[in-house]
């Protein structure tokens, strides 16, 4: 048990809740803590010799107990893999967001957003919870007019990802905000993490990565109209423990809306260093002015980014085309009906073999409903079916959502069949459970939630296993400020809409 | 004389309009209140009770000077149910501001409060709505989301975010998108992924239905995970996980070449290079020049001699 987690979470929220109003004519706090305990059940690797292999009615070889076997021509073992033990993991995760202003110069705001993790279970099972203590963001701000400048630990959105930086940015938006102008730098943080690359967390083995932090600069221009919407932008990453580029990439992308409920957007990517078009993408999308319907059809290619410091990009891993469309219809009151799909297919790998059939394409077509045409309750209902190389899966699922004021309670219920990948002839789960919302004060948000999951995975062979667990999580959300919860002040009618209840 | 007899008859009817007892009868229908009109009056005599959330003065008020004598009666009512701002902002907790005219006049005219001169209070410097650099919630209650982000926005969001973020910065601050974009660890069922998520995302990934290196780093989450649950490479290539696919080691280049981030979420580099140092893996869209030409480094895991970059 990981008690110093708890604590910690507990000391920097309580001195954060406790220090903001003293110091600061501006603050806001979300203080959230989330917990939950999951099982988990995966396989074990074991072997037996090849002599001891029997064979079966049908071709093929098991194990004396029952379990397939995979013998190699020629070799001494036979390899298999076992049903492993329940795990349990039990992540407890607090992240703090917060900003601070009004300190004496004007524009200057401090913001900071930090997670204390761990799990409580002595396993270390559960992903992403390491190192304990991990800083998102940290950075001052100061703001004059058309110019913003942030220095400290920050992040740059953009199309060509989330960087995180430890360094600066500064945005410059002259002409009255029409013409936009952003530039970056300073030392990069991993793709999907807050932590450099040269962490221990990141690269257990010892590979082929940077043995320096990488450094990242880049920068785009802009143009904001009232009907357009376009960038540009660069980012060129160096490592310089090796002194070589490691990266180097270029995007383009805009958004027009014509008018009448249209909205034409899409962009595109492109990979200076190899020389390879990356990512890109178009969409269409209307919606009706009265309300009635929302359609979007679109079209987008997607090619992995490699940096060039690992081997992954010699590879020639190929992109896919994927065509997509989704509706949806309000025809009454309360009710939406709602469709979505895509076909994709994998650019030729000029690799086929027909030593391994795959396929090269798949599909997803979901379909559901809400109602909450009934006072107090929200009904709803979706089903989905996705096929593609090496899985499928289709299910339902259903909820009802009774909510008075300021308490909610969520019944839910759900099927999935979902053939593993190479390991499983048929698995199929069945899924219920029950969730609780409560404000008991404004500001504070709690919620506790219970799901029963009934597991089969079903094989011709002794590795065949039930996998049965019940699912728990807490979680408790604060937030204040200066000037209030971010919800108070909202009438009562738009506090009781679906959509605010969902967004909270 | 047909003057004066026209002038008499708008006395007269004056006069009776002013005295008659019926209440309504002759008032002046307000439309727009005229501030510069009624120079003389101090901002006080009308709104006196605006610290205690009385915006509006009182009907009566008026009435003490447009009395159908000194002046003509106004019909004016103050506007009733809630404000259709989202403006959350109150009198009684600005005791600092002594002076209406400190927010209230520019330009020498009584308007609503003037938003450069909030901001410069509260130390916000940037132009009014540009959500990315400041704080919303300072002065607004944030709305709910839109009927745009009815169904599976979440999931559909990015071409629109990439292409036109100041529409999302309407609303959002960046760390809206940090509650998602980098992961949670401990989010409980619901989250973005929506429930069910961890039965569902082997199928969910293949088909990609999102690209979990988005958000992912996937030798910090997946791996170490696969790994707690034996799914990771151990060393024996071709007896492990593909075993329901006998011949999976012998055909596997495509299914790589399409899924490499797959592969990836288990496999680790020298996995690879136990063979491929020996086979060829360099396919469709290799350009051994641009690599030559600025970085070898990869170049030389396997080649000894790095190829020419012109």
């Amino acid at each position: 048990m990981r008690r110093s987690v708890v604590r910690a979470a507990a000391a920097v929220g309580g001195l954060l809740v406790l220090a903001a109003p003293l110091h600061a004519q501006g603050y806001h706090v979300r203080w959230n803590t989330w917990f939950q305990s999951v099982a988990y059940r995966g396989v074990q690797q074991d072997s037996i010799l090849a002599a001891s292999a029997v064979a079966v009615p049908g071709g093929g070889f098991e194990t004396p107990d029952g379990f397939a076997v995979s013998c190699p021509a020629g070799a001494t073992y036979c390899g298999f893999f076992r049903p492993g033990a329940e795990q349990r993991g039990m992540p407890v995760v607090s992240t703090i967001d917060a900003s601070v202003w009004g300190l004496g110069i004007e524009g200057l705001k401090f913001h900071v957003k930090g997670r204390v993790g761990g799990d409580l279970e002595d396993g270390g099972f559960w992903p992403g919870v390491e190192p304990e203590v991990q800083l998102i963001e940290g950075y001052a701000e100061y703001v004059k007019r058309d110019v913003t400048v942030q220095a400290g630990r920050t992040t740059v959105f953009s199309r060509l990802g989330y960087l995180g930086l430890d360094g600066g940015q500064v945005s410059v938006r002259p002409l009255r905000g029409k013409l936009r102008l952003r530039a970056y730098g300073g030392w990069a943080l991993a793709e999907g993490a807050v932590l450099p690359i040269t962490s221990p967390e990141l690269n257990p083995l010892g590979e082929f990565r940077p043995t320096q932090r990488e450094l990242a600069f880049g920068g785009s221009v802009g143009w904001n109209l009232a009907a357009f919407e376009g960038r540009v932008l660069y980012r060129r990453d160096f490592d310089p423990g090796a002194d070589l580029v490691s990266g180097e990439r270029g995007a383009a992308e805009a958004a027009i809306r014509p008018g009448a409920g249209f909205t034409v957007a899409g962009g595109v990517e492109y990979d200076f260093l190899t020389g390879n078009w990356g990512t890109h993408d178009v969409m269409v999308r209307y919606r009706h002015p009265g309300g009635l319907a929302d359609v979007t059809v679109g079209e987008r290619r997607y090619r992995p980014y490699f940096p060039v410091w690992s081997i992954w990009g010699v590879f020639s891993p190929v992109g896919y085309n994927r065509e997509y469309a989704a509706a949806a219809v309000y025809p009454m009151a309360g009710l939406v009906l709602r469709t979505e799909g895509y076909l994709f297919n994998y650019e030729d790998t000029e690799a086929q073999t027909p030593l391994g059939v795959f396929e090269d394409g798949g599909w997803n077509w979901s379909a559901g409903g809400t109602y909450s045409g009934v006072q107090n309750f929200v009904f709803d209902a979706n089903y989905r079916a996705q096929f593609g190389p090496g899985a499928s899966s289709q299910g339902f699922d259903g909820r009802v959502t009774y909510r008075r004021d300021l308490f909610a309670v969520t019944a839910r219920g759900g099927r999935l069949e979902r053939p593993l990948e190479y390991r499983f002839s048929d698995a199929e789960v069945w899924s219920y459970g029950l969730r609780v919302d409560v404000e008991p004060m404004p500001g504070i948000y709690l919620n506790a939630e219970a799901i029963r999951y009934d597991e089969t995975r079903e094989r011709p062979d002794a590795a065949q296993l039930d996998w049965d667990q019940t699912r728990f999580s807490v979680g408790a959300t604060l937030v204040f400020g200066s000037s209030g919860s971010r919800w108070r002040g909202l009438h009562p009618a738009i506090l009781r809409l679906p959509e605010t209840r969902r967004s909270r | 004389m047909k003057a004066l007899v026209g002038v008499a008859a708008a006395a007269v009817i004056a006069a009776v309009v002013g005295t008659s007892p019926v209440p309504g009868v002759g008032l002046v229908p307000i439309q727009q209140f005229e501030h510069a009109k009624h120079e003389g009056v101090g901002c006080t005599t009308c709104h006196a009770n605006v610290a205690q959330g009385q915006v509006y003065p009182e009907p009566s008020f008026c009435a003490a000077c447009h009395d159908g004598q000194m002046q003509p009666r106004v019909d004016w009512r103050p506007p009733t149910g809630p404000s259709r701002a989202n403006l959350k902002f109150r009198h009684s907790v600005h005791p600092g501001v002594s002076s209406c005219d400190m927010c209230h006049v520019s330009g020498g005219t009584v308007q609503r409060a003037v938003i450069s001169q909030c901001q410069a209070c509260h130390g916000i410097e940037g132009e009014h709505m540009d959500a990315a650099v400041s704080d919303c919630s300072v002065c607004h209650v944030q709305p709910p989301a839109p009927p745009s982000h009815a169904f599976d926005w979440r999931g559909r969001h990015a071409v629109n975010a990439a292409a036109a973020p100041e529409q999302c910065a309407t609303c959002h601050v960046r760390a809206d998108c940090l509650d998602c974009h980098r992961q949670d660890a401990a989010s409980p069922a619901g989250g973005y992924h929506g429930v069910d998520y961890l039965q569902r995302h082997p199928a969910a990934s293949y088909n990609r239905e999102t690209e979990c290196s988005s958000c992912h780093n996937v030798s910090q989450f997946c791996q170490s995970c696969h790994r707690q649950a034996g799914l990771v490479s151990a060393g024996a290539i071709g007896a492990g996980y593909h075993d329901g696919n006998a011949s999976f080691i012998a055909g596997h280049a495509q299914a790589a070449r399409q899924n490499l981030e797959s592969c990836v979420a288990c496999h680790t580099e020298r996995d690879c290079l136990r063979c491929h140092v020996s086979f060829n893996p360099h396919g469709p869209g290799f350009d051994p020049g641009a690599y030559a030409g600025k970085n070898q480094q990869v170049c030389t895991v396997c080649h000894t001699a790095v190829p020419n970059p012109d």
